[in-house]
């Protein structure tokens, strides 16, 4: 595989930054933007892609244009829904099909992407123009070996290459995309590689022909900070070195902040803005690009230091291993000791890489796993000693919520039953149950008419308000919160956060929570325990540990999590906390304003805009 | 704010190596895996004959005794062959020495006075003959209906398919075997009416007997099985790594044929490993009857009808093995179409 060589004449405007900011817009209709100069590598103009349902014509992309030059990285950024995925599969002529209309235009190298045949197609897809797929749990095939899902791409290409030849080159190109061991884990299932290494084989065999795009549509969504930050690393050193141009699809501001050239905003299935990253994050032009960066803002009052109440959890030495099967005695240990205590109406942020031992802990102290040692005292009430009828009243002390609303509400149930049974267990009668359940929608900001509409009718922020809401209906004194925002759209998220931090105030409820978020974490959070292979490695106040770390992991930790030039990661800037504070003093706690973008957002992700098949827009 | 002095974690993707299993480990594997099925194989023919041995213990008329002795017999004859044939022992006595003889291989049958074991065997070439053609055929022709059905979602091609399936799976057995019989066999004289002939001693002939009885057998399970494959199909189109291999640049064929047949198949290799077990066992009574096959079936049917227990519980146990080394062998195939999959 021989990179290809840039040709000398290129201007250097498609170099990466545009120096002129003539890239853009300059008074289009939709503010997107054809880039300047002679010969882009990949020119999209005007493409719209719509699907026929039974809903019907549902238009997914709506007159998008953008252009990408050798070596360049564009970034679209959008929330779910946006188009994106979609506009990036239409160019690998993965949409087609007799549901689906597409117009416009695309340009690959010159040759026409939108009108080519399947035959030629092909031949471009997976050699000259590769993708890297979200999820990497799903896009490897798990029955056949990394390597020879490699090498089956390269043979189709290149059909004389021998099977050995091919995997071969497999093995190397693992070993250029740094996976560890790579000449053994070319005989590797997916199964046992990483998520890290799964998006890195994914990488390789992208580029085993010497790809001259790629597009990577939220190639580190699912990974860890850690390892995105080591996947994003890689892909801009490709571009470096081997003149990779980079369509990067992504919700995350962060993770384009400083690998993109350009960055274009997408929104309901358009471009509405466009420029360079110094352009966007500093002087953004449309009213949806400011509502996105505004969410990624600290969020709240930036926690004050309280006086610490009396302690409500305290968790000491715990010990979990899970037994492998066929091994005698060996076990795994997700919890090696773990040790915390947890004040009344405090919270407690638990952070940490997946693998660290985090859920474990959550499902422990909600019960749910029955430790080897140690013990967990809610309210002074030993779990492990505890009768069965003991342990069901501690557990009405407990509220959960959950990461995924929509797989934990009962689809074939309506949102005000799932509540009316949550509270008829507590020992409501059915009259009170009702009643409550209209104050309990109310309270996390629904109205008591969504009682009858089903979980897939809600919003995803809506969804997860009705499990708030839940978690809730006992009155609990402590909230196990399990990434409670990690699924929703990020303009979404600020509004879940808030509202967490409101029902706080005003119930005095304690929260555990656990996220990989530090945005999240940092606008709820009064104590941080950063957990890594079972055990806390740090713990300490949420600021304290913001601003001075002290472990070298949780510095590697912080300085991974991705952010936005310009916007304060670490500790809420005193400008921002005096607007929140004048905020809260002005009205009520609900008096947040809605985000611009926040009700576009949920509108489009009730409405049916999805294809019919199972791409994830 | 406590920073423990615990060493500074690695933050590669080392950690998650996957334990690479030597050959050895997984030889072992392989021997415990089928120990526990040997030992469940055991366990579930003592239950099965335990069950069949009691549901004739509680059938009226079922007094084996009785039935010996003939109609016109006294008192005494019958009383002679209880004595005679242990039926005035207890119940589990009985049981024991009918599972003795059957393990050594002496079991008579009450009403034939002959080796159950000899007949079995010798029933065995027209049932084996049956359950492998059939199997091959409704594999085959199933694997390809679903095939073209799932390929032509929607179109007036799957929808005709669905019509014949349909209408096979609602066919019986002996309606369709004697239409067939009738104009194929009777009027047409294309293929010859009933019986089995060797396939040593007579290749053709073996195959033109085996013809009716292997289409009888095949069309419902042609028509489940390409119904279960479209469904199976359908869901696997819509996965990522099918997305992934179109994304590669590989031909259509080959996406179909590597990618989403493959990870179709789990299931249709369950079903096959069942019913291929079903029809060894004798399961397919009612092909082996109309076309007069003289397998292992019709013989359970005919000493069903005779409340004769030592064939039934013989051939009972026949099934209980044939679906409990079928089953060994589906999982077995299923760790090797899918790594995933580990036997335990």
């Amino acid at each position: 595989m021989s990179p290809e060589g840039l040709p000398s004449n290129e201007p250097l405007a498609y170099r990466g930054l545009d120096p002129t900011g003539l890239g853009r817009p300059q008074g289009t209709p939709d503010g997107a933007t054809i880039g300047v100069g002679s010969k882009p590598l990949l020119e999209v103009c005007d493409l719209s892609v719509s699907f026929a349902t039974r809903a019907g014509e549902v238009r997914a992309v709506d007159g998008v244009s953008f252009a990408l030059g050798h070596g360049e990285v564009l970034a679209i950024v959008g929330e779910s829904g946006s188009g994106k995925s979609v506009c990036a599969m239409t160019l690998m002529g993965l949409t087609r099909g007799p549901n689906t209309t597409i117009s416009g235009r695309a340009l690959f190298d010159g040759r026409d992407l939108i009108g080519a045949s399947e035959a030629q197609l092909r031949r471009i897809r997976g050699a000259q123009l590769a993708m890297v797929f979200q999820d990497h749990q799903s896009s490897l095939n798990p029955v056949y070996r990394v390597g020879d899902q490699i090498a089956e791409q390269i043979r189709a290409h290149e059909p004389f290459v021998s099977k050995e030849r091919a995997l071969e080159r497999a093995g190397e190109l693992m070993e250029r995309a740094r996976i560890p061991r790579a000449r053994e884990r070319v005989r590797a299932y997916p199964h046992e590689l990483s998520g890290g290494m799964r998006q890195r084989v994914m990488i390789a065999m992208g580029l085993s022909l010497g790809a001259k795009v790629l597009l990577a549509d939220e190639p580190t969504t699912a990974l860890d900070v850690t390892v995105q930050a080591q996947i994003l690393a890689q892909l801009k050193d490709l571009r470096e070195q081997e003149d990779l141009s980079v369509v990067l699809i992504t919700h995350d501001f962060g993770v384009v902040a400083d690998i993109a050239g350009r960055i274009a905003v997408m929104q309901g299935g358009r471009i509405v803005e466009q420029g360079t990253p110094t352009e966007i994050f500093e002087r953004p032009q449309h009213a949806y690009t400011r509502g996105l960066l505004e969410a990624l803002r600290p969020s709240a009052k930036g926690r004050p230091t309280r006086a610490r109440g009396a302690a409500l959890l305290e968790v000491d030495n715990l010990r979990v291993s899970y037994s492998t099967r066929g091994r005698h005695g060996a076990g795994i240990d997700a919890l090696g000791g773990v040790s915390l205590t947890l004040a009344a109406g405090d919270t407690l942020a638990i952070v940490g890489e997946s693998g660290c031992g985090k859920t474990t802990l959550l499902r422990s102290i909600a019960g749910l796993i029955e430790p080897q040692e140690g013990a967990i005292r809610l309210d002074g009430h030993d779990f492990a000693s505890a009768g069965r009828r003991e342990l069901a009243a501690a557990r009405r002390n407990l509220g959960m919520v959950f990461q995924d609303p929509q797989a934990s509400l009962n689809p074939r149930r309506r949102v005000g039953r799932t509540l009316e049974r949550a509270l008829r267990a507590r020992g409501l009668s059915a009259a009170g149950a009702r009643v409550r359940t209209e104050q309990l929608l109310e309270r996390v900001g629904l109205q008591p008419a969504q009682a009858k509409r089903f979980p897939h009718e809600l919003s995803g922020g809506e969804r997860q308000r009705v499990g708030i809401a839940r978690a809730l209906a006992g009155e609990p004194r402590l909230v196990l919160l399990d990434e409670p925002v990690s699924s929703l759209d990020a303009s979404i998220r600020r509004g879940v956060i808030d509202l967490l931090d409101e029902l706080q105030a005003e119930l005095g409820c304690a929260y555990v929570l656990v996220s990989h978020d530090f945005t999240t974490v940092e606008a709820l959070a009064d104590r941080i325990a950063v957990m890594h292979a079972g055990e806390v490695v740090e713990q300490g106040g949420a600021r304290e540990l913001l601003e001075h770390p002290k472990h070298p992991y949780t510095q590697e930790l912080l300085a991974a999590c991705p952010r936005v030039p310009g916007l304060p990661r670490g500790v809420a800037s005193e400008a921002w906390l005096d607007k929140k504070t004048s905020q809260a003093q002005a009205g009520s706690l609900r008096s947040r304003a809605p985000l611009p973008a926040e009700d576009q957002a949920r509108g489009a992700e009730g409405s049916p805009l999805r294809p019919p098949s199972s791409f994830s827009v | 704010m406590e920073a423990s002095s615990a060493p500074i974690p690695s933050l590669t993707d080392g950690p998650r190596a996957p334990r690479v299993s030597s050959a050895m480990t997984r030889q072992l594997w392989l021997v415990r895996f089928l120990a526990r099925r040997v030992a469940s194989l055991v366990a579930v023919l003592f239950a099965i004959t335990v069950l069949t041995f009691l549901i004739f213990q509680a059938i009226p008329g079922g007094d084996p005794a009785l039935r010996m002795a003939g109609r016109l017999a006294t008192p005494q004859q019958v009383h002679d062959v209880r004595v005679q044939w242990g039926f005035d022992k207890p119940i589990y006595v009985q049981y024991l020495k009918t599972m003795e003889k059957v393990l050594d291989g002496s079991v008579i049958s009450y009403s034939q006075q002959t080796n159950v074991e000899q007949e079995i065997v010798s029933d065995l070439p027209p049932t084996i003959s049956l359950a492998l053609g059939a199997g091959v055929i409704w594999l085959v022709v199933g694997v390809l209906f679903g095939l073209l059905s799932a390929t032509h979602a929607g179109g007036w091609l799957d929808r005709a398919l669905t019509v014949v399936s349909l209408t096979g799976i609602s066919m019986p057995v002996f309606f369709l075997g004697a239409i067939m019989l009738y104009w194929l066999g009777y009027q047409w004289h294309l293929l010859p009416l009933e019986g089995y002939v060797s396939l040593t001693s007579d290749p053709w002939g073996w195959f033109t007997h085996m013809l009716m009885p292997w289409v009888a057998l095949s069309v419902v399970s042609i028509g489940v099985y390409s119904r279960l494959l479209r469904a199976n199909l359908l869901d696997v189109m819509s996965e990522d790594y099918v997305r992934t291999a179109r994304a590669k640049g590989l031909s259509e064929r080959r996406v179909l044929i590597r990618h989403v047949l493959r990870n179709s198949l789990m299931g249709i290799v369950t079903l096959w490993g069942l019913d291929f077990a079903w029809v060894i066992g004798g399961g397919a009574i009612l092909v082996e009857s109309v076309f007069n096959l003289g397998g292992v079936g019709q013989y359970a049917a005919q000493s069903i009808g005779r409340l004769d227990i030592p064939p039934v519980m013989v051939v009972t146990m026949l099934v209980a093995a044939a679906v409990v080394v079928l089953s060994t062998l589906v999982d077995i195939a299923y760790a090797l179409l899918d790594p995933r999959v580990r036997l335990s």
